[in-house]
């Protein structure tokens, strides 16, 4: 039961304390340029969730057979590769058997591969969750779920923004960023929760 | 198992991902878009000016279209009149 407890306040940190977005700052390229619509953050967020957890779950191992064979040195490398082969993978398997799938976040796996919070996660967990794979899971779920719900709110934000009159100077990416320095702002107060 | 073997281990391992990823990207270049997702850059993409995205192409060549330049035009007119 407390280790339970710890799994579920670990996948609470990772989403808000420790927010991969707005407290740890990766993956914004995909953050500022995906979050336009609503519909289209989201299926976002699901993707770069699934694809966290399945990077997770590969690399764990792979890491620790590096680690036993004592090329650890490699292990940045072999991730970067394991994340793009995943994604292909991934993007494959949708593309032929799942046009809904494809249809909903098909377009945005490609953008995946080169997102930073995936390296992000699986570095920590090679770096700090070495022996524990349960908190290893619960980093990626945690900084998986943070990535969806914070790329929701912003691109709620950011279409309430759209109806709004906005100066013509600050219309797109300016008040888009302005608007996720104050949600970093905010991000900063849950902090002390820690 | 020596330094000569953990190396030949580690190179192994790199060489069997970039097959895996090769294989996959191979297969996903193969594979036809499913009907019905013909356009769906047009549809998703935001402009989010990723020059790396394989459907950055096709979402500027239907940003460019007549219609959308038209469509753009009346949002510049709507904003300038405000």
């Amino acid at each position: 039961m407390a280790y339970f407890t710890a799994f579920i306040l670990a996948i609470i940190s990772g989403m808000l304390i420790n927010n991969v977005l707005l407290s740890r700052f990766y993956g914004i390229c995909s953050f500022v340029g995906v979050s336009n619509k609503l519909k289209n953050a989201f299926w976002m967020g699901v993707a770069v969730v699934v694809v966290i957890v399945l990077a997770a779950l590969i690399c764990y191992p792979l890491y620790m057979l590096l680690d036993a064979a004592g090329i650890s040195f490699l292990r940045t490398v072999v991730f970067i590769l394991v994340i793009a082969s995943l994604v292909q993978f991934l993007s494959f398997v949708i593309k032929k058997y799942s046009p809904t799938l494809y249809k909903a976040f098909g377009i945005y796996l490609p953008l995946i591969t080169t997102n930073c919070a995936v390296l992000g996660v699986v570095e920590e967990n090679a770096a700090s969750h070495a022996a524990d794979f349960g908190a290893a899971m619960a980093n990626a779920l945690g900084t998986s779920l943070g990535y969806l719900v914070v790329i929701v709110l912003f691109s709620a934000v950011r279409a309430r923004l759209e109806t709004n009159n906005v100066p013509r100077a600050f219309k797109g990416l300016p008040i888009a960023l302005i608007v996720a320095a104050i949600m970093a702002m905010a991000f900063t107060g849950m902090k002390g929760m820690a | 198992m020596g330094q000569v073997g953990y190396l030949i281990l580690a190179i192994v391992i790199i060489i069997a991902l970039i097959a895996f990823f090769t294989t996959f990207f191979i297969l996903y270049k193969k594979t036809p878009v499913p009907p019905g997702c013909e356009k769906v850059a047009s549809e998703q993409c935001a402009g989010c000016n990723a020059r790396g995205c394989e459907f950055y192409g096709s979402y500027l060549e239907e940003a460019s279209s007549p219609k959308a330049t038209e469509e753009n035009k009346i949002e510049e007119n709507k904003d300038d009149s405000k």
